[in-house]
């Protein structure tokens, strides 16, 4: 071949090569997202259906291994796990900083709820073929979680910026509004959603109007109590609880109410579903591991259930009259061994069969030789913290959330719960009619409500009018609602948080700690750092 | 006429004057070396040694010396002394001043390089003799920090920094091994890029060479800018076929055990932290005296106590683990074609049952001139490599258990709970029969290159060079493992296979043009990189039965997760490289990369990196010819850019665009399709900068005894890519963007002295230092700090300090009892860890009393390496340091597990602790570490190693000949024989690291054989 050839062979041959190269080649490749200009009428569909499911992933944890520390923790009837000595923030009130782990977890898991609101509603006029019945449901239920977020933000933490469209760019300049404008935007968003959802949805675990009043009502009786309530707030919130009692009457017992088979009950207003699917379950239900030691650790009881950590007060056990159904249905006096044991207990040999006795918490307490004398282990009421040779804290259990399919799991992954969250049912619907008609002077018709409530858990004698006040409600709404609702929330509304904590709270009574600057959490120290400074500290911390 | 008679008459005498030598040339393992040339001194006249390394010259009779010179070796005048037929051993250059060394896309002497750039050739590598290739670079040149992140065997976990982290990021770059910011350098196989190594075995890595200086990592622009380790793997040598075997067999011992508990001490341990309980409550008046046991332990815990149960955990999982390699490599080749090719097989056992690794290499190359234009040549990498994690529970368990629990039942069978009420922590000797946890690979890497010169000095290469590895990890948990606990529902299987395929295309055209005393060479590359990752994983759980392990996914009764991931990035780049030498004294080089990085924003894709270089061999300036102190001084200057896609800083595929991700929710019992937005989109995203000036100086003293060379270097990184937080008012927590500014600043010096060189004896040693100082300059907006965790660090990015520093309260030693009312003002008691009141305010809060208590990089590092030949032994030795670091110890955070709980208190730390009758500062009290003790928690991780100790024979050559055996050296070494160092945990490399998944820290000792035939 000739020299001048290979020359030409060669430069055609890097040529060809150099000459492939085009922008194409750097084109992202995307099988895993879908673009946003995109969207269909279904894509507002699952928008919405975002909104319900991050609601209820944070509603069930906030992020793994942290649960449900702002709702009752720190309060007269929940406490932390330990023995009565050393700090906490969040239960004590000692040491409580902006750089709270949970405060700042809580405050942007409200955020994203809020966010994801906003992109379902900024973008439904995006979004062609959308049928405007959709679009107002689709709103409407958008606004409804919206709504309770702020709710629950400016209860914990008073006045936060109020962003209300989606955002498309990084912005850092917010300024907090007043809790009054919160609670405009709260009450006005509710309103909207009562107006455009249904009354009965078709579809189990949507928001019905009755959700909306329910929500509604519990924003009205709380704003009822601020200096800047609206006159008509108790009223309002009488009235709209009353339409939910009307549309959804009382299960005839509480043991019928809580039981597994039959969580679908008319009581019910608004639940968060899980189910057996694993895709659409997301992290799972994890009520059923609230309240529990580590009852396991002793002779006869296998690893069925992991707890939580918090525990309810001596004095929560202590509010339940004898006859009161509501204690055998939320919480077991009794452990029952779910594996066989020979061994000693109480200084004595035993043999321990499935089924048998493994543990007792009586409700009055035993004499040390009636102790002595059992075949499993006895923990009298006074003695439910302190060192018994096996764990530090020991209390009935609750059963109240029991999903009893569901295998043993660490708090830190998904939880697997499958069973229904209640989130509103009219057994609340009673107790909010009750304290707004209490707060309306009323104390009469607060007097039927309760009596009505307190019937179906076979406490007959009706409520006197008298004997009814904010403490009376409070201890009502701790017998019917522990673990469902917002203790603090409540604690908080009815200007009760410090002297309840320090009355009945050991570890927090104990240390002495809680004022009034409490009565706001610590805005996360993220916020105020990423914000450049335009969100503000509560005042204390 | 007299004249031309005269001249006649020499010339016929002098040709009448020569004679004939013959010879053989060896190396210093005395293989016979073929293409060494010989050269009749003062004259042109001169040959090769043949492929047997013989040679034949003639000579003039009256010359004294011939000189031989190879690649590699030491040019040695032999004095003829009248001999005629000569046996001459060349020995290795230590300088290696003629060694080639790789720069990317070319090479170059090592004399003529004009950046920063060091090598660990094979000789080092086959040397320091460890398992995996990361660990043969740690402490072997200056300025390449490696630490190992990860003890158990086959584990890929290193952090490897080359002149200090330059980008600021948060997240964790080795599995769980603790925070190290930065990222690891770019690794070049090859020429195919590779973020680990692991694949590799030592023994066929031919060299290392590592661009340190933004010049010699400009050629690899956006990839450079963590520096690039370029590794070029055994290639094929012309010369009859040469037979390679070497092999060791040996064991692993765990050491360096931290102290606890044992039996007695557990229950005085007990006892110290019901009191420290009473005095954190104030209570100073409680005494162990009133300590009663049956409050906090079991009536079980009493009667072992009773029984002198005192078990020793630690001890009962520790096994030796068996270790041994066996590599073969062949290689030979005419002057058309030469071909190299190898097997391996390594395997490398832990310390604690289950854990192993096994690893098979099967490699081959061959190159070929098919015309005098053209070249072919194919190359072959496999590896095949299975490596069991085995328990990440068994070690943890081992430490958290009391010594008072039974390990065994009273027929001898394994118990499960060691103490009935401890339902938490099992029996860790279960966890070896029922913890699987296994992945299996195979990677091939491979290449074909033509090369065209279609005229003299122009060459054509473009070379296309895949990377394949398929992966698959299979997890299984049987009943009794920990996690499963006794739960059938919870058996779990787990299988994850990944897929990943990239390639490299390089077409690089190489100009070389010398003309008199200009010598220019020429290089452009145009290349393209392409990298796709698929995913798919599938958990399943309850399960009737233990013995399908994974293999039998349907049999689960429970699907946990089933999920499939894509990602896929590309990158291109056209870059050009001048040479130019003037005189061969003065080196210039120019570099300039354009680059296009998928992951970035449209519209910024693209950026220019330039880099200049310039050196100045001194040496050769006549002026330096009469003086006799320097033997080699040569200046070298280079200022270059090179640039950071931002995947050190966590930017991954699609990142910088707002898009639709899907989940699942359950409306109405049904599963819903859910929508939600990704992230905010940055359109504005760009390159992040490193601009990096370099000056370095190349020295050799009294004839070379005494060479190395100072490098001195300010790195600057700008728009530094950063997953910048946002208030999560706006429902995102951050956004990526070009934010922030650091410098390092730093000097590396190596030195090679030759001790002694006498007659049968020699002793070189090989020392390295650098110390990096780093430095945050700016941070976005007007911000100064940033605060972060990462594994229970606390850690600060603040203007004007490093990268990576600690802040947290100032350990300021223990409150003693006679300071109980100043501690009262600070609402402590004594017995706990007291901090400084650093603005005197009788408070600590954490906006004035929290400080840069430290840094997690080390302030310098350096290393030793040492070797002495006497006769046919060798003695060698390598010594490696890190200084100046600290971080939050996972083993004294986890010193005192459950001291507010006596009746759950795990096994603790045995350190002298703070009691009242022991007033020290060392410890505090058990039960009262009060609200500041993670203060004492940050340690010290300074260590001192020594990487081996080795011994060597080589067989003499009577027996060799005998057997026909070119060279055989048996050898004994002990691997990482010793540590100094004040930590006292488990291993200060990885003192971060979270003690799940955890391993010891072990010495290997080792014997072997180097056979070539």
């Amino acid at each position: 071949m000739k020299y001048i050839n290979k020359i030409i062979i060669g430069l055609l041959f890097f040529t060809g090569l150099s000459l492939t190269g085009c922008d194409s080649f750097l084109e992202e490749e995307n099988y895993t997202s879908q673009s946003v200009e995109s969207a269909s009428a279904e894509t507002f569909d699952q928008l919405v259906a975002y909104v319900y499911e991050i609601s209820r992933e944070y509603t069930t944890h906030y992020a793994s291994d942290l649960y449900y520390q702002l709702e009752d923790l720190g309060t007269d009837v929940v406490t932390r796990n330990s023995l009565i000595s050393g700090t906490s923030d969040i239960n004590d009130y000692v040491n409580f900083h902006s750089t709270n782990w949970a405060t700042g977890v809580y405050w942007s898991n409200q955020y994203e709820i809020i966010a994801a609101a906003n992109t379902a509603i900024d973008n439904a006029d995006n979004i062609e073929d959308l049928d405007e019945s959709t679009k107002a449901i689709g709103i409407g239920e958008a606004k409804f979680f919206r709504a309770m977020a702020y709710f629950n933000m400016v209860e914990n933490y008073g006045g936060v910026p109020l962003v209300l469209n989606q955002i498309t760019t990084a912005e850092t300049n917010y300024v907090r509004a007043s809790e009054e404008e919160v609670y405009t935007q709260v009450v006005q968003d509710l309103k909207d959603a009562l107006s455009s959802v249904e009354e009965s949805p078709e579809e189990y675990g949507t928001v019905s109007k009755d959700a909306v009043r329910h929500l509604l009502s519990k924003v009205l009786l709380t704003r009822g109590y601020k200096d800047f309530a609206e006159s008509s707030d108790f009223s309002d919130a009488a009235s709209y609880a009353e339409t939910v009692i009307s549309n959804h009457p009382l299960e005839s017992t509480f043991a019928e109410l809580t039981d597994y088979d039959n969580q679908r009950n008319d009581e019910v207003i608004f639940a968060y579903l899980f189910g057996s699917n694993s895709t659409s379950r997301g992290w799972g239900n994890s009520k059923h591991m609230m309240y529990k030691f580590r009852f396991y650790d002793y002779h006869g009881l296998s690893r069925t259930v992991q707890g939580l950590g918090p525990m309810p007060t001596p004095f929560y056990y202590s509010l339940f009259e004898d006859d009161d159904e509501r204690a055998e249905s939320t919480f077991s006096r009794v452990l029952y061994c779910t594996e066989a044991y020979t061994g000693t207990i109480n200084g004595h040999s035993v043999t321990m069969a499935v089924g048998d006795t493994a543990m007792y918490f009586p409700k009055e307490a035993w004499s040390e030789d009636k102790i002595a004398s059992a075949d499993y282990v006895v923990t009298n009421p006074d003695d439910y913290i302190g060192n018994d040779g096996i764990t530090d804290v020991h209390y009935p259990i609750f059963n109240k959330f029991d999903d009893p399919d569901i295998a043993f799991i660490q708090p830190d992954q998904e939880t697997s719960g499958e069973r229904d969250m209640v989130i509103m049912r009219s057994g609340e619907a009673y107790l909010i009619a009750a304290e707004a008609y209490l707060k309306q002077s009323n104390a009469t018709k607060a007097a039927e409500y309760l009596t009505s409530l307190r019937s179906r858990a076979g406490l007959t004698t009706a409520v006197n009018a008298s004997d009814v006040d904010i403490d009376f409600i409070l201890d009502e709404r701790a017998r019917e609602l522990t673990g469902e609702v917002s203790r603090w929330m409540d604690l908080k509304r009815t200007n009760t948080l410090i002297d309840r904590v320090l009355a009945h709270n050991p570890h927090a009574a104990y240390n002495n700690k809680i004022d009034s600057h409490h009565l706001l959490r610590p805005i996360p120290q993220d916020e105020i750092d990423n914000s450049g400074g335009s969100i503000t500290q509560n005042d204390g911390y | 006429m007299l004249v031309f008679a005269l001249f006649f008459g020499i010339s016929l005498s002098s040709w009448g004057q020569t004679q004939q030598i013959t010879g053989v040339v060896f190396d210093e393992n005395n293989s016979t070396i073929p293409g060494v040339s010989i050269v009749e001194k003062g004259t042109a006249n001169g040959t090769i040694t043949d492929i047997n390394g013989k040679f034949t010259i003639r000579v003039q009779k009256t010359s004294q010396f011939l000189i031989f010179s190879f690649v590699g070796f030491e040019t040695q005048e032999i004095n003829l002394d009248e001999q005629t037929s000569l046996s001459v051993k060349m020995k290795p250059a230590v300088i290696g001043l003629d060694e080639v060394v790789a720069i990317g896309y070319g090479s170059v002497k090592k004399s003529d390089l004009t950046g920063s750039v060091s090598s660990i050739d094979h000789r080092d590598i086959e040397q320091a003799n460890k398992v995996d290739a990361i660990s043969a670079m740690q402490g072997q040149t200056a300025g390449v920090v490696v630490q190992r992140t990860d003890n158990k065997p086959g584990a890929g976990g290193f952090n490897i920094r080359i002149r200090g982290a330059s980008t600021i990021n948060s997240n964790q770059t080795a599995s769980q091994g603790g925070y190290n910011p930065g990222s690891n350098p770019l690794f070049i196989v090859d020429g195919v890029f590779f973020d680990d190594i692991s694949f590799l075995n030592p023994s066929d890595i031919e060299s290392m060479n590592i661009l340190k200086d933004a010049s010699a990592t400009a050629i690899y622009g956006s990839r450079g800018s963590s520096g690039v380790v370029i590794i070029e793997t055994k290639k094929g040598k012309e010369g009859r076929m040469k037979v390679n075997y070497s092999n060791y067999f040996g064991f692993k011992q765990a050491y360096h055990l931290p102290s606890i508990q044992d039996a007695d001490g557990y229950v005085q341990y007990l006892k110290d932290v019901v009191v420290g309980n009473e005095y954190a409550t104030g209570n100073l008046d409680y005494s162990t005296d009133d300590v009663d046991l049956t409050k906090y332990l079991s009536e079980e815990e009493r009667k072992n106590i009773a029984d002198g149960v005192n078990t020793d955990w630690v001890d009962l999982i520790l096994v030796k683990g068996f270790q041994t390699n066996h590599t073969i490599n062949l290689t030979g080749g005419n002057d058309k074609t030469v071909y190299s090719a190898g097997l391996a097989y390594t395997r490398d056992e832990g310390t604690v049952e289950g854990e192993d690794f096994s690893r098979y290499n099967v490699r081959g190359n061959l190159s070929s001139d098919l015309t005098d234009w053209l070249n072919l040549s194919v190359s072959n990498y496999m590896t095949f490599a299975i490596q069991n994690t085995g328990s990440w529970e068994a070690f943890r368990s081992a430490y958290r258990l009391k010594p008072i629990g039974r390990a065994y039942n009273d027929d001898g069978s394994l118990r499960y709970y060691p103490i009935a009420k401890e339902t938490q922590i099992t029996n860790p000797l279960f966890e070896a029969d029922n913890i699987t946890k296994e992945t299996k690979y195979l990677q091939w890497v491979g290449d074909i290159a033509v090369k065209l010169t279609p005229v003299k000095n122009l060459t054509i290469t473009s070379k296309f060079s895949p990377n394949i590895k398929f992966t698959r990890y299979g997890e299984y948990r049987g009943l009794y493992s920990k996690s499963v606990s006794g739960n059938s529902e919870n058996r779990r299987a787990q299988v994850n296979n990944y897929n990943y395929f990239s390639y490299t295309w390089d077409n690089i055209v190489n100009y070389k043009y010398n003309t008199g005393d200009h010598a220019f060479e020429l290089t452009t590359v145009m290349s393209r990189y392409l990298e796709r990752d698929e995913e798919y994983k599938v958990q399943v759980r309850n399960f009737t039965t233990d013995s399908y392990l994974f293999y039998n996914l349907d049999a689960g009764l429970n699907i946990k997760d089933v999920s499939s991931d894509f990602e896929k990035q590309t990158l291109e780049s056209y870059t050009g490289r001048i040479n130019y030498s003037y005189k061969n004294k003065y080196l210039f080089t120019l570099t300039g990369r354009y680059d296009g990085s998928s992951i970035l924003a449209d519209g910024n894709k693209w950026a220019f990196f330039p880099s200049a270089a310039f050196a100045w061999k001194i040496m050769d300036e006549s002026f330096m010819q009469d003086q006799t102190i320097f033997s080699n001084a040569k200046l070298r200057l280079s200022y270059g850019q090179t640039g950071s896609n931002g995947e050190g800083g966590g930017l991954g595929p699609l990142a910088t665009q707002s898009l639709l991700g899907s989940s699942a929710t359950n409306i109405n019992g049904s599963a819903i399709s859910t929508a939600y937005v990704t992230g905010l989109a940055n359109e504005d995203l760009t390159w992040e900068k490193t601009t990096e000036i370099n000056l370095g100086l190349d020295f050799g003293f009294l004839d070379n005894k005494i060479f190395g060379s100072v490098d001195v270097y300010n790195r600057k990184n700008t728009d530094i890519i950063f997953y910048v937080p946002l208030p999560t008012v706006t429902g995102f927590a951050g956004t990526y963007d070009n934010v922030g500014e650091s410098t390092n600043k730093g000097i590396e010096i190596s030195l090679t002295t030759v001790n002694i060189d006498k007659g049968d004896f020699k002793w070189t040693t090989n020392f390295n230092f650098a110390s990096n100082k780093n430095e945050i300059d700016k941070l976005y907006g007007e911000l100064e700090d940033i605060t972060y965790s990462v594994q229970s660090s606390d850690l600060i990015h603040r203007v004007g300090e490093a990268i990576g520093s600690l802040y947290y309260y100032e350990f300021d030693g223990i409150w003693q009892l006679d300071e109980a009312d100043e501690a009262a003002v600070y609402g402590q008691t004594p017995g706990q860890v007291k901090v400084k009141d650093l603005n005197n305010d009788g408070k600590i809060d954490p906006d004035d009393d929290r400080k840069v208590i430290g840094q997690v990089t080390p302030k310098w590092t350096g290393g030793i390496t040492s070797t002495m030949n006497y006769k046919n032994f060798d003695f060698s030795f390598s010594i490696l340091t890190s200084q100046g670091n600290k971080i939050y110890s996972s083993f004294h955070g986890n010193a005192f597990s459950y001291d507010d709980n006596p009746s759950r208190l795990f096994n603790g730390y045995d350190v002298d602790y703070w009691t009242p009758d022991n007033p020290t500062n060392k410890w505090y009290q058990p039960g009262n570490g009060g609200s500041y003790q993670n203060a004492i928690k940050y340690r010290d991780i300074s260590y001192t190693k020594i990487g081996y100790i080795t011994l060597g024979y080589k067989l003499p050559r009577s027996i060799l000949d005998r057997l026909h055996i070119n060279n055989l050296r048996v050898y004994g070494t002990v691997q990482n024989p010793f540590i100094f160092t004040d930590y006292d945990g488990w291993d200060p490399e990885n003192a971060g690291r979270n003690t799940w998944g955890g391993a010891f820290m072990s010495r290997t000792f080792l014997a072997g054989i180097n056979v070539n035939f």
